[in-house]
């Protein structure tokens, strides 16, 4: 080997230098084309199927609704692993994408060791615990949505009985729970919310499963959380909630309202900030009073509804919006 | 509080209904699975040819509009698949293990992709309108039996009316007494004239129809739609429970069934407010799976050829 590398003819090692320094010209080059101000590129990793209709959905049309608004490149990946995300980002972040959204709060730690070793990328972490310099986190406050559907669900259940049923405890989906319950306590102090646990992300099958559960042990409103439960609402004829869409089309008599979750403006903001270079590393939240969170049209299925349960729905609502009332963001587990 | 009164409790029907529900896919997949471990062929690939099924299943339901066609479809994705397994372990000899993991990865991808191909990557999922429950006259007010299998959707009654099919084709029939030689001693198949090479070709193309048939019943009787990766591991799980089932119909109807049954039951758990968390109750019936195949391991014997490929002209030898 050390014999060959000696034996290199002259010529072949000029090519060799000649190569070496083309490259030590042209990384700086290309690094500047990437941190240009028009050039932002920005990439999104997502944990789950675009199609969800749900989390991984609203990522994926905040991301485009930037790329529209701004004109600017956006890639995603979808599907990816926990165990793949640090090669993901790290992949995006060397190819010259500025300002990388980590959609899953179990892409934290990957996150955080991208971006040490990328210091001029800004990374925002969804739902992340930690942050860094360049690591901002963002999240999806629908918990403050869900508080106003809790009170619809409490409002609309004849047995007194509601469920919920989610994938697994992350942060955002115990917040989610708990405003929800906290919500139709306010109605009804003596509603039973039932909550269920499926133990995967995509499990459509069982997520319906769950909710069939809930129905026959009493639950007359249920929260859909995972891909299946409307399906069951329709099936049991119970009513339910939708969330990040407005998912009233799966089940014109089933899906009482929707929690719309809008990301766009948050990625909008963000990329407009990184492009005027006046991002910072921050919780960034946008909920009811940004106009990310809001309920979709009842479709005709307010009449399920108490005449006066709406009428404190609608005013909960402005009243977060002016912030006279903050829903409580509590992750504790359940139990 | 009598007995009668608790069988026909809505909840006990409820979840007998679902516990029948919960198992049917699995069995499928494990009946599929028996077939091509009875001829010697390690079929790992259960889980890719399942997702491809519960894929092709939808998308051809929804574009001819019928569920029957979709079923097919889902079947037939199946059988193409076996054929490409056959084609690797039988033809070309290759580890079972191997072509069985690769088909899982390949058809992850696949599938995804077909699906944005064939329905764009808008957030907007199709769906079709599931198999309804059907519910057989006079037999589905029999306790127990009748929630449990006779109010169910029409995929059910044909996967029920597969166990005695398979179990007169294994034991009962000549083609089965040679699947049964191919995996125990395949040289001496050989040399009483059976081609092992299309016995085991057959196996996985049977295995392929029967387990697309269990992935097809996830997008069209249990759900209406199809999602990336919908099958969540239901593949792997039929391995063990075809093991269980000791590799016979009944046994493997049985396994399911326990398995449904957890299923159901840790569903149901979760809602009473017992005090156990939620983790123990999602894990129930794996855990239940594993220590019920502790107790009957030493007691399952694999067919002596399983996993070995067959090479006619080394066995001359």
């Amino acid at each position: 080997m050390t014999d060959k590398t000696l034996m290199m003819s002259n010529r072949g090692r000029l090519r060799l230098l000649a190569t070496l320094a083309l490259g030590a010209v042209s990384m700086p080059l290309l690094g500047g084309l990437a941190f240009g101000a028009e050039g932002l590129k920005v990439a999104m990793i997502l944990p789950g199927p675009i199609s969800d209709n749900d989390w991984n959905a609203g990522g994926y049309a905040g991301l485009q609704a930037a790329a529209t608004n701004l004109g600017i490149d956006v890639a995603y990946s979808e599907n990816v692993a926990d165990a793949d995300a640090e090669r993901v980002l790290r992949d995006y972040a060397s190819r010259g994408y500025g300002l990388i959204f980590a959609h899953s709060f179990s892409y934290g730690d990957a996150t955080l060791a991208v971006a040490e070793d990328f210091p001029d990328v800004k990374f925002m972490a969804g739902t992340a615990q930690h942050m860094a310099d360049n690591v901002g986190t963002y999240d999806n406050p629908d918990y403050q949505g869900a508080y106003l559907t809790g009170m619809l669900s409490a409002g609309a259940s004849k047995s007194g009985v509601i469920g919920w049923v989610g994938g697994n405890p992350a942060p955002n989906m115990l917040a989610n729970y708990h405003a929800w319950a906290d919500g139709a306590k306010e109605v009804n102090p003596e509603a039973k919310v039932m909550i269920s646990w499926l133990g995967s992300w995509f499990d459509p099958p069982k997520a319906k499963e769950a909710a069939i559960a809930q129905v026959e042990q009493g639950a007359d409103v249920l929260s859909a959380q995972s891909v299946g439960v409307i399906d069951a609402a329709v099936d049991k004829k119970v009513l339910v909630i939708g969330a990040v869409s407005d998912q009233n089309h799966l089940g014109p008599d089933a899906v009482l309202t929707s929690v719309l979750w809008d990301l766009g403006p948050l990625v909008t903001d963000a990329a407009k900030s990184v492009i005027e270079d006046r991002w910072e590393s921050k919780a960034w939240s946008y909920g009811i009073k940004e106009g990310s969170i809001k309920l979709a049209d009842f479709h005709g299925l307010e009449g399920q509804v108490k005449p006066e349960v709406l009428a404190a729905v609608q005013a909960k609502f402005e009243a977060i919006k002016s912030g006279a009332f903050e829903v409580p963001h509590d992750t504790s587990m359940v139990e | 509080m009598d007995i009668l009164g608790v069988l026909s409790d809505p909840v006990t029907i409820g979840f007998l209904q679902a516990t029948t529900r919960l198992a049917i896919p699995i069995m499928l997949a494990a009946l599929g699975g028996m077939f091509a471990e009875r001829a010697g062929v390690l079929n790992i690939g259960l889980e890719g040819t399942m997702l491809s099924g519960a894929f092709f299943g939808f998308a051809v339901a929804f574009a001819s509009g019928s569920l029957w066609f979709g079923v097919v479809g889902g079947m037939l994705a199946g059988a193409v698949i076996g054929l490409v397994l056959a084609f690797y372990t039988v033809r070309l000899t290759s580890n079972q293990v191997v072509v069985g993991i690769a088909i899982n990865l390949l058809m992850v991808g696949v599938t995804s992709y077909a699906f944005r191909a064939m329905f764009g990557s808008g957030t907007n999922a199709p769906r079709v309108t599931p198999f309804p429950p059907i519910e057989l006259p006079l037999l589905h007010q029999i306790p127990v039996l009748g929630p449990l299998l006779f109010q169910q959707g029409a995929l059910v009654y044909v996967a029920l009316v597969l166990i005695p099919i398979s179990w007169i084709v294994v034991t009962r029939m000549s083609v089965g007494t040679a699947i049964t030689a191919v995996g125990e001693h395949p040289e001496a198949a050989e040399t009483l004239g059976i081609s092992v090479n299309r016995v085991r070709t057959l196996c996985l193309v049977v295995s392929g129809l029967l387990t697309g048939l269990g992935g097809a019943f996830l997008s069209l009787s249990a759900t209406g739609l199809f999602l990336d990766n919908m099958t969540a591991g239901r593949g792997y799980i039929a391995l063990a429970i075809l093991l269980l089932g000791r590799r016979n119909p009944w046994g493997i109807l049985a396994a399911a069934m326990l398995f449904g049954g957890a299923d159901a039951f840790q569903l149901r758990g979760q809602n009473l407010g017992i005090g156990v968390p939620y983790q123990f109750l999602v894990m129930l019936p794996y855990v239940l799976t594993i220590v019920v195949l502790i107790g009957f391991a030493g007691k399952v014997r694999d067919p002596a050829a399983l996993g070995l490929p067959f090479q006619r002209n080394r066995a001359e030898q």
